[in-house]
């Protein structure tokens, strides 16, 4: 009983941590069916082409990918795991390692929507189809809340910390208002990162 | 990225923005250096002035889209942005502050950074005291053609039944005003109501304020030259029987303001929509000259967009265009929270080309078009400019005009239609594969355009992004 109480506690804490954060991003909205598009191979090669945009959650999963979008004969499909990653438009798609907020170890390969490119870090929205928001700078593991769950301030000084002025801020300040700031934080970050260039 | 191989126009693509939408009912202004293109989108929300920057490189990326705004003060100490120019390559904010304690109106100005942030040590331009917030004075700015020079004029608060005050700063690349005055019109005793302004590379300061004529309204040029006396000169067509409908105003090279537009025929009475029989054009190095000249037949609804020199001839570009407000069904204070709706229509493209000296008349030709919108017609307007000296008019037509396709009748085709000097028009060029119209989820918004010599820079947009198409 007591194993059970605890397992229900620990749930509870884990799922409203998950929901700490309130920040939405803009969802992206582009009509279904095929537009110009392009994709990028593990080789970095760049293709020109036209791409199916299905669902914000389909989208994670496959990409279709035509070279001519009259001839059904030119269509290639790739997972995640043969493509650095691929654009509908003005939607960006990376493949990184992500297996949701209640994930642990190393995550499987998922196209995850580039909700808010950065010179640095580049902010993430994987859709459950919920929001689920995570950070990569660089080619790092990226950061998500399940990552921070035990290891809080050292995940953040990890993906911050090279800021000594944001270093301060994590040292100093709680979980909550951190969570809160967050995105101001990696905006912050990024501006810096671009300045140190 | 695109490019149409055989045609005379090609098109170039640029990269998709980050996150951005187009307002409706948006103001425009551009400007264009050797290094960038700057795209000056502006709206009013909430009685705050919001000037949208967008800087396009050359080759066609958007490197900055931010709307460049300040905090508005309180109710007795009110800023808010005047005007947004490019001085030498570098984005300029201008700031009036109006403070009732202090009883001054105070004018200045700020660079604004590669991301859109404005320089918080502002210059102060010049002052103006006022003792009533909503008789505090005016301030207008303009960026002369050489683009290192800026004309500050200050129309002072005016006083009943007097004449108005202009104070004037003439301002350098770095925003010093190298010489500063004071001037009056002799033979005004009326207050100025200053509808446009611009300023040559000699000095010119020309003042543009629309006058009435009964019902019919024309423009009065108020011209002061630094170190000379002020001029008035009404820009009336001397037939009584014939009146401006609308008009646009530009600097000539040689530093003279040339109008063009279109004229109406005088009547007691009118019912339906306004129709052009002819134009009009006035260059103020010939101060009593209005020419006119006759279309071949009228022309509803004529609106004047664009005046063009391409160093031998003036082009008059205009369009079929009518805006009906929509009523709304709220009233009272409820109708304050609604923005106004109108419904648009954009016929047919007019272009008149006229002799360098504006004496007479080379040709006139339209376009045929037709297009109805409800509330938003950006992408409906049409751009203007040369390439390789030829006039280029860029619109959205409809697909099914060209292309057999009865699915896709209604898209928005991009054409360019180059022009010569002899009002010779090129067949259409279309650019359905190049800019993939049955697939694409951007539309061109040919309202918002950049000329430089040898490309028309325009700007697309989807729900969520824009990006520039360059005709070259």
């Amino acid at each position: 009983m007591k194993k059970l109480l605890s397992l229900i506690t620990f749930l509870m804490v884990l799922v409203s941590f998950a929901n700490a954060q309130d920040q939405k991003y803009v969802d992206p909205d582009l009509t279904r069916g095929i537009h110009p598009g392009t994709v990028t191979t593990l080789d970095k090669k760049v293709l020109q082409g036209y791409v199916f945009n299905a669902d914000h959650v389909q989208n994670q999963k496959r990409c279709i990918f035509y070279t001519d979008y009259n001839d059904g004969n030119t269509k290639t499909e790739y997972s995640p795991s043969d493509l650095v990653g691929y654009t509908i438009e003005n939607l960006q798609y990376k493949s990184i390692p992500y297996s949701g907020n209640i994930g642990s170890g190393k995550g499987d390969q998922q196209f995850v929507y580039v909700a808010k490119p950065g010179f640095a870090i580049n902010t993430f929205v994987y859709y459950t189809p919920g929001q689920q928001i995570l950070w990569q700078k660089g080619e790092e593991d990226p950061v998500s809340n399940s990552t921070m769950l035990f290891n809080f301030k050292k995940t953040l000084l990890n993906l911050l910390g090279d800021d000594p002025d944001i270093a301060a801020i994590v040292n100093d300040k709680g979980r909550v208002y951190l969570m809160m700031h967050l995105d101001i934080l990696v905006d912050q970050y990024n501006t810096w990162a671009q300045a140190k260039k | 990225m695109g490019l149409s191989a055989f045609a005379q126009v090609q098109v170039v693509q640029g990269n998709n923005s980050s996150q951005f939408s187009v307002s409706k009912h948006a103001d425009f202004s551009s400007f264009t250096t050797d290094k960038a293109n700057y795209f000056v989108l502006k709206r009013t929300e909430h009685f705050e002035k919001i000037n949208t920057l967008i800087v396009a490189d050359k080759s066609g990326s958007v490197v900055t889209n931010k709307e460049i705004r300040v905090d508005m003060g309180s109710f007795n100490n009110q800023r808010g942005v005047k005007d947004l120019l490019v001085i030498n390559s570098t984005p300029v904010v201008f700031v009036e502050n109006r403070d009732k304690g202090a009883g001054k109106n105070v004018l200045t100005a700020g660079a604004i950074d590669g991301n859109g942030s404005i320089n918080t040590a502002l210059i102060t331009i010049g002052s103006m005291d006022f003792v009533k917030m909503s008789n505090a004075g005016e301030w207008y700015a303009a960026l002369t053609p050489d683009q290192k020079h800026v004309a500050v004029i200050g129309k002072s608060p005016y006083e009943k039944g007097s004449a108005a005050q202009f104070s004037y700063f003439m301002l350098d690349e770095k925003l010093q005003v190298t010489s500063k005055g004071i001037f009056t019109f002799a033979g005004n005793d009326k207050n100025i109501y200053v509808t446009n302004f611009l300023a040559s590379d000699k000095g010119d300061l020309y003042i543009i304020a629309d006058d009435f004529d009964k019902s019919y309204k024309y423009p009065t040029l108020y011209k002061y030259t630094i170190g000379g006396t002020g001029v008035i000169v009404p820009v009336m067509i001397t037939d009584p029987k014939l009146k401006n409908l609308n008009y646009i105003a530009r600097l000539s090279p040689q530093g003279d303001l040339v109008f063009a537009g279109y004229i109406q025929k005088k009547s007691t009475f009118s019912a339906g929509d306004p129709a052009a029989i002819g134009t009009w054009m006035f260059n103020s190095s010939k101060t009593n000259e209005v020419k006119t000249f006759n279309f071949d037949k009228p022309i509803t609804n004529a609106t004047a967009r664009n005046l063009i020199y391409n160093g031998d001839i003036w082009f008059l570009v205009g369009e079929q265009y009518k805006a009906d407000k929509v009523e709304m069904s709220a009233s009272g204070p409820a109708a304050a929270n609604f923005d106004e709706t109108y419904n648009y229509t954009h016929g047919d493209i007019i272009v008149t080309g006229f002799t360098a000296d504006g004496g007479s008349k080379k040709f006139d030709l339209s376009l045929d078009r037709q297009w109805t919108a409800k509330d938003f017609d950006q992408d409906l307007t049409v751009a203007s400019g040369t390439i390789n000296n030829k006039l280029v008019v860029v619109f959205n037509d409809q697909y099914g005009k060209y292309i057999d396709d009865r699915y896709h009748k209604f898209l928005k085709l991009p054409v360019a239609v180059l022009i010569s000097n002899a009002g010779v028009a090129d067949s259409p060029v279309i650019f359905a594969n190049e800019l993939d119209v049955k697939v694409s989820s951007y539309t061109l918004y040919p309202q918002f355009f950049n000329n430089d010599s040898g490309h028309l820079m325009v700007l697309s947009g989807n729900s969520q992004s824009i990006k520039t198409v360059t005709f070259q």
